[in-house]
């Protein structure tokens, strides 16, 4: 007797009293492709359940193959209509089955660390079995869309315990949770549904605390520095600092600090970069398939979060090292609403070094100085709002002569950054974030001469970049494991790259001053959109205004497939534009004094295109080792270079009325740059023992009209073989032990293989009155200097003083096999004891063996 | 315990101080190639080369008389015609001024030198004279050391076909045969003017004339072949590079097959006289 539109209860009657019991039976059950009727009439005849359902709702006809052992109802139910629209309810041995209302309810909420209050980014949080998933965004935001019904959600993250929940959703919901850190290394667990692009080389999270295990120069722990131990970028670079991503120049990385762009990361000589890592709470590099988010340069994009500060109680961390301490200081402001980070280093270098020098010579020396500090407070259940800042700078004196000021005779950089962001939570499904940022990065090189009748006379070049932005970004959580994200965003940018002379009784200046805005906006598609399948794809719209426009349309596509047995594939494309330019004023050097320029009529905006496809493999054969490569092609058009034979002392004058360029942009031209590469990464995990061995095998050249004859030449920073190992063993508690090597083939150098005089019949066209010899250089960068290779190790001795008081002391010795890497190289004549000259080439090196000692405490 | 708190910083500085300097050899080969140069101008009745070789780089100086052709020869094409060369060895190259006939504008003249290391040629094509009109903005000033004179001289090209263009200004007194050529501002490099494209270039002179008559301006109107134009452009950025640091390498020209060198040819086309006071 069936009637549709009607509940129907059928009776699978059992009355025997001794079935109905107080303590329901543990169910042991195995069907092979089998009615749901038949599986329900097994419940009740063995095990003395009741189900009443409607035919209507309930298709009992339905092939469903399960396998219980020792299980209660609650969770044999849970199994059987998991990934159905079918609920139940259970009141002692009776079942009542029904079909879900159409009704799809939010659970959303933050994650955040267990003890501190941290917002954790990038926990998965997805159903078991999985329905639906979600990875919290920059903000431990997530958001799942699901029917009615019970489900069991997973938390999991890297280093922390995974959280597992069950949820009885009949209503939207907000969850907030609290994740606590891992003493032991935790497996992250990842859906075959909530594919992410973490684990592909395209993709570096630094793990901020494993960092501080790594040994680095003079102790100074520092996060660009970690990741450019990964492959894809170069490892040793004596002296110099910057960042060189998969064929890309050093202003093509993309570095934010908070939404807030930085334009100068590095102190002088690559000692360390501003940020060391107390400060952080996540930094990541992404490095190929770009998120549409993100634009403005072509090679990188490194973001880090400054710490939101500790909510519930105060801490901090302090250390003290050979060239520099610092320490760090979080709390509440109001405990578990607002709280507040602050993080001051500052060097010693020029203290310490008068020691050991003239002391007299007061002139000579270098110091820098870093302030981090945030705000952040939550202003009721929706809104959030953030206030980050850093404030730093670096002053080098050249000490050439007591009467030169360091402002008359030095170097001088810093930066300036100030950011303010508001989180609003529209809805369980719609986040938003707005920032309004300003970045300001100064530097000044400055040479100097004394005169006892003359006084003094000084050259300086002053480089300048500002830029304030104004930004929204959106984030839509669709059904499933879909996502859309969006934003748009101004900004006003102002250039001032100066050169000045002063004298006693003359000043000058020249200015290229300008100012440009950009406009930008984005969308973008994130979805596993079948089985191990995420497909991620979105376009950039920008548009600059200088003295000419130019409007562009950047289309990305991001592919992850999953495999069985822990393989996975990823396949990605990004097209790029880049409207600022760094130019370097020490052939490639990486000196502070370079020159951010503007895109404009005379220049044009540089423009990528990268497509790149990897592999991994995690557990290989089951063990702990984790292999990931990478093959790249990248091809960038119009980049910025300094013309041949070009100076930047074309542009200063060195004495008052001295005939100098005027306009930078006549030491530059552009042209096209070509890089491709392979890159292995070997990851091994483990309690005692981990480590990596990190490869790069690449190629980039560069084809310039004007350089080179016109033909193809490698890059300044080209480097065919990149290698880096690392190993780290703990002992017990206490100790650790680390060390890694590294290796990079030679950088290319123009060198001559002959000589001659110049032909003295040509027309004397103004040309100068050089009468020497010319050399011949048969094609630049035809030769390459010696490979840099050195090796590091470290010993931590960790110890807990008191209750939350922990000590961690390293001694650590940088190069210890005492490696002499090149710095630069000379051509230069030798004489010898009887007069005789022979003409060398002379290499410098900067970074002899360096041990070091610091010592840290957290509280 | 401060004093070896101390001891360790002292010792790791003294470390840190040590810059270090050492001699490499990174096994760059010594190729020894000729140099051929030539220079021809139109109408002239002279033609300038100049034969050498290349030199090693490093180590010691080498003999002078590596740097000697043995028994070079020379010869120049011309319609199918060949005038050999007669080289006078002066110091440390062979030097030859020929006058076979005046060469012609818009014709092609190739060069070719035999030595005991093999042939190298080049082909030039002499460049027709151009029309070119200028204006001048003359400002003189003076400093507390000596007076500066500032010409800004605006050229634009008249003929119809695009052509690599040089003035050379120079200041001559009336009184005397006093010259002093005007050096540009800058690196200003040679380039190929289009039809009816004009130019501005700085000059800047800074001698004391002492003139007490008037002062003439002078330009030289001179066009080059495209060979001529990048020799000069890259021996302007190499003196440049000689005399500031931290420039770029610059490579040379060569239109010289199996060796290096130039053959390049101009025509002095014409000349205008600004009178500046």
């Amino acid at each position: 007797m069936l009637k549709k539109h009607y509940l129907l209860f059928l009776w699978i009657s059992f009355t025997t009293v001794f079935c109905v019991s107080a303590q329901q039976p543990e169910i042991t059950l195995k069907a092979e492709r089998k009615s749901l009727a038949d599986v329900l009439s097994i419940l009740s005849t063995q095990y003395h359940f009741t189900f009443a359902y409607s035919t209507d709702q309930v298709n009992v006809n339905q092939q469903v193959s399960v396998s219980f052992q020792q299980e209660n109802i609650e969770t044999v139910l849970r199994k059987l209509f998991a990934g159905t629209d079918i609920s139940y309810s259970v009141n002692g041995t009776q079942v009542v089955l029904f079909k879900n209302r159409n009704h799809r309810y939010i659970i959303s909420g933050r994650v955040r660390e267990k003890g501190t209050g941290e917002l954790l980014i990038g926990v998965i949080v997805n159903t078991d079995p999985p329905k639906a998933g979600s990875i919290t965004n920059g903000y431990g935001f997530y958001s799942l869309s699901l029917p009615e019904g019970v489900y069991q959600l997973q938390f999991n993250y890297l280093g922390f315990n995974p959280i597992v929940k069950t949820i009885n959703l009949s209503g939207s919901m907000a969850l907030d949770l609290d994740m606590e850190a891992s003493s032991q290394l935790a497996e992250l667990i990842v859906s075959d549904q909530n594919v992410s692009t973490k684990g592909t080389l395209n993709t570096i999270d630094v793990p901020l605390k494993a960092m501080n295990e790594v040994p680095m120069i003079l102790g100074e722990k520092d996060v660009v520095k970690y990741i450019m131990l990964m492959p894809g970028l170069q490892k040793g670079n004596e002296g110099n600092s910057y960042m060189y991503v998969r064929g890309g120049s050093a202003d093509q990385n993309l570095i934010l600090m908070d939404d807030a762009v930085i334009y100068n990361a590095y102190h002088y000589l690559g000692l360390s970069s501003l940020f060391s890592g107390s400060e952080l709470r996540s930094a990541e590099l992404i490095k190929g398939g770009f998120s549409a988010k993100y634009g403005g340069r072509l090679s990188s994009v490194l973001t880090m979060n400054l710490k939101d500060g500790n909510r519930e109680h105060f801490g901090g961390e302090a250390t003290m090292g050979v060239i520099s301490s610092k320490i760090m200081l979080e709390g509440p402001i109001i405990k578990n609403k607002s709280s507040f980070m602050v993080s001051a280093k500052k060097s010693y270098i020029n203290t310490v070094s008068k020691w050991v020098t003239d002391e007299s010579d007061n002139t000579l020396g270098y110091s820098f100085y870093d302030i981090h500090a945030k705000v952040s407070t939550d202003i009721g259940p929706r809104n959030r709002l953030m206030v980050s800042g850093y404030y730093g700078n670096d002053a080098l004196a050249t000490g050439s002569d007591p009467n030169l000021s360091s402002k008359d005779d030095g170097i001088s950089w810093g930066n300036r950054v100030v950011s303010m962001r508001w989180n609003h939570q529209f809805s369980g499904k719609l986040f938003s974030n707005t920032s309004l940022s300003y970045s300001n990065y100064q530097s000044r090189v400055a040479f100097g001469t004394y005169d006892i009748t003359q006084g003094v006379s000084s050259s300086a070049i002053q480089s300048g970049i500002s830029d304030l932005t104004l930004k929204t970004d959106v984030d839509y959580w669709l059904t499933g494991f879909q996502r859309i994200k969006t934003g748009v965003g101004v900004t006003r940018q102002f250039f001032t790259p100066t050169t000045t002379l002063k004298t006693t009784s003359t000043s000058s200046e020249s200015s290229n001053r300008s100012t440009a805005n950009q406009l930008f906006a984005y969308g973008e598609y994130d979805a596993t959109i079948v089985k191990n399948f995420l497909l991620i794809t979105g376009v950039r719209l920008s548009a600059y205004q200088n003295t000419t426009s130019y409007i562009r349309l950047e289309p990305r596509l991001n592919l992850v497939y999953t495999l069985p047995r822990n393989w996975g594939v990823n396949l990605g494309y990004a097209l790029m534009n880049q409207y600022v330019h760094l130019i370097s004023t020490f052939n490639g050097l990486g000196l502070p004094s370079d020159i951010w320029m503007s895109t404009d009529d005379k220049i044009s905006p540089q423009q990528s295109q990268q497509l790149n496809a990897g592999l991994c493999k995690k557990k290989i054969w089951g063990s702990p080792f984790s292999l990931a490569t990478e093959v790249y092609y990248k091809y960038i058009s119009d980049m910025a270079v300094l013309r041949e034979g070009a100076s930047f002392f074309q542009m200063v004058p060195l004495y008052p009325g001295q005939p100098v360029l005027t306009d930078w942009r006549e030491l530059l031209t552009q042209g096209d740059c070509r890089s491709y590469g392979i890159e292995l990464l070997l990851k091994k995990e483990g309690n005692h023992l981990s480590g990596w061995i990190s490869y790069t095998l690449s190629k980039t050249e560069m084809k310039v009209a004007d350089i080179n004859l016109g033909r193809s030449y490698p890059a300044n920073y080209d480097r065919r073989h990149d290698l880096g190992i690392y190993l780290n063993y703990k002992t017990g508690r206490h100790f650790a032990v680390a060390t890694n090597w590294l290796y990079g083939s030679g950088y290319p150098i123009s060198l001559p293989v002959g000589e001659y005089f110049p032909s003295q019949h040509d027309l004397n066209l103004g040309s100068g009155n050089f009468s020497g010899t010319r050399f011949d250089i048969e094609a630049k960068n035809n030769y390459r200097m010696k490979p840099y290779h050195r090796m590091d190790v470290s010993i931590q001795y960790h110890h807990v003083i008191a209750r939350k008081i922990k000590s961690t002391i390293e001694l650590s010795a940088f190069n210890v096999y005492n490696r002499a890497n090149a710095f630069y190289y000379q051509v230069v004549n030798k004489d010898d004891s009887n007069g005789n000259s022979e003409r060398v080439l002379r290499q410098t090196s900067l970074f002899t063996i360096l041990p070091s000692l610091s010592w840290t405490i957290q509280f | 315990m401060n004093h070896s708190i101390f001891y360790i910083v002292i010792v790791v500085l003294m470390f840190t101080a040590c810059e270090r300097q050492e001699d490499v050899d990174l096994k760059v080969p010594y190729k020894r190639k000729l140099v051929a140069s030539v220079f021809i101008g139109a109408g002239d009745s002279l033609v300038r080369a100049t034969l050498s070789y290349t030199t090693p780089v490093f180590g010691a100086p080498p003999a002078i008389d590596i740097r000697h052709a043995n028994a070079a020869t020379g010869v120049m094409q011309y319609r199918g015609m060949q005038t050999g060369f007669v080289y006078d060895s002066i110091g440390h190259e062979h030097q030859a001024i020929i006058s076979p006939y005046s060469a012609v504008a818009g014709e092609a003249y190739q060069f070719v030198f035999t030595d005991d290391l093999g042939s190298v040629r080049g082909t030039t094509v002499i460049p027709q004279p151009v029309d070119l009109t200028i204006q001048l903005r003359f400002d003189s000033t003076q400093t507390p050391d000596f007076p500066v004179y500032v010409a800004d001289l605006t050229y634009s090209l008249q003929s119809a076909v695009s052509s690599y263009i040089k003035l050379l200004p120079v200041l001559m007194l009336d009184d005397s045969f006093s010259l002093v050529p005007m050096v540009l501002e800058t690196f200003n490099p040679m380039v190929l003017m289009r039809p009816g494209e004009s130019v501005t270039s700085r000059f800047v002179a800074s001698a004391s004339l002492n003139g007490l008559h008037g002062l003439n301006l002078r330009c030289l109107i001179i066009t080059c072949d495209e060979a001529y134009a990048k020799h000069y452009n890259a021996t302007q950025t190499v003196d440049l590079g000689t005399v500031l640091p931290g420039s770029e390498p610059t490579q040379f020209y060569s239109n010289m097959s199996n060796g290096i060198g130039v053959v390049a040819s101009y025509n002095i086309c014409g000349e205008q006289v600004f009178q500046l006071k």
